[in-house]
């Protein structure tokens, strides 16, 4: 080994965890094995990304899951399960989250308590708002789960909401009682789900 | 005018702009704007503290500009938009909003692309059943600096309400909106639909 650089030594081989490895601890020289690196955590990491025995890239595995993981973007085909039973593809998740909700009183003030994605309410006439979206969605044809109630969250009443994308940056809300006439109640909220523009 | 520095404890309030400073220069355009939007709403959420930010002083009063004989509407700002674009960094500037791009289709079968500022106008001459994005690129691309209170009221007012009404006064010589104290705005509304727009005054 005298006089050669490392990256003049022979390749190893995979190793198999009794190689013999050099590390200084404390400033004073140690031995150690590379299996002992290995369960220390560092090799664990190692020996899945690279494609082991199973010809799989994984990180971890059932029982040895990663904790944590800080990651700016994820890029993946599907989601599932921890067994990998259930699975669903990644264009379901993404298309799925509600891109725009918004829970608001039509009562008087037509105040907003909480809200994402939502610019402003408009107080059209008695029981009917529109809620204009920050950022628009593709089209008209998303889906708006929404509900109403009339004082508490106790005390629901029989009134029917309509609802429907009038445009695709905005939503009208409808509140009737249990006949035909408009109505303004405390507790209302609408959910938008669809593709964004 | 709203300050955010309002609602921060005193400790807070030092490092406050560095804070947002770091935290905003991660957000680029480019970056689609929910995301933007997204992001910031998590910001401001934590830094403020509360559940929510107390209602916006104005609203902004206006008329149904093909229905003269309609109650009047009233469209208030949502606080956190108004929060994000007194921030900055998170919304385009409103000519991406007025002037993208959008197919209608109309229940003839019959289709026309036109600028959203126009869309209002193009929905009451035809028989309209669904609207799609075309060209959404600006918003996304373009990202406005912070605005003063008054400005981001009327970035609001003019994405969110007609063009014709706010516009060269929809080519009229009398108004069609006010921006009114949101104090000026009845409680009671079992008069709602006989509200008009003279009874709101401008700020």
């Amino acid at each position: 080994m005298a006089n050669k650089e490392v990256a003049d030594l022979t390749p190893a081989d995979p190793l198999t965890g009794g190689e013999a490895l050099h590390v200084v601890q404390s400033g004073n020289s140690r031995e150690t094995t590379a299996g002992a690196v290995s369960r220390s955590g560092l090799g664990a990491v190692n020996a899945d990304i690279i494609p082991d025995t199973d010809s799989a890239r994984d990180l971890g595995d059932v029982t040895k899951p990663w904790a944590l993981a800080h990651i700016d973007e994820v890029r993946a085909t599907n989601f599932a399960n921890p067994g990998g039973s259930k699975s669903v593809g990644a264009d379901y998740v993404v298309d799925g989250v509600a891109k725009s909700w918004c829970k608001f009183s039509m009562n008087g003030s037509h105040s907003i308590t909480e809200s994402m994605n939502v610019s402003s309410i408009t107080d059209i006439s008695l029981g009917n708002a529109r809620l204009t979206h920050s950022v628009s969605f593709s089209s008209t044809d998303s889906s708006i789960p929404v509900g109403s109630a009339a004082n508490t969250i106790s005390n629901p009443s029989d009134q029917i909401v309509s609802c429907v994308a009038d445009a695709a940056s905005s939503t009208v809300y409808e509140v009737f009682d249990s006949g035909t006439t408009h109505r303004e109640y405390d507790l209302n909220h609408a959910i938008v789900h669809g593709e964004l523009a | 005018m709203i300050n955010i520095q309002h609602y921060l404890k005193p400790k807070e309030q030092s490092d406050y702009a560095n804070y947002v400073a770091k935290r905003l220069a991660h957000i680029e355009a480019g970056t689609h704007c929910w995301m933007r939007i997204f992001r910031t709403q998590r910001l401001i959420d934590f830094k403020a503290g509360q559940e929510s930010f107390p209602e916006i002083d104005h609203v902004i009063v206006y008329e149904d500009p093909f229905d003269m004989e309609a109650p009047v509407r009233v469209c208030r700002p949502q606080p956190m938009c108004v929060h994000q674009l007194l921030f900055g960094g998170v919304h385009a500037p409103i000519e991406a909003h007025l002037e993208h791009k959008l197919l209608m289709i109309n229940s003839d079968g019959s289709g026309d692309v036109v600028a959203k500022f126009e869309a209002d106008e193009y929905a009451k001459r035809h028989d309209v059943i669904s609207q799609h994005v075309v060209d959404y690129r600006r918003v996304h691309d373009e990202v406005m600096q912070a605005l003063s209170y008054e400005k981001a009221i009327e970035w609001i007012m003019m994405k969110d309400v007609p063009y014709l009404v706010w516009a060269n006064n929809g080519g009229q010589n009398r108004r069609k909106f006010a921006i009114a104290d949101r104090s000026a705005i009845p409680h009671d509304c079992s008069q709602r639909n006989a509200w008009r727009l003279g009874g709101f005054h401008n700020d």
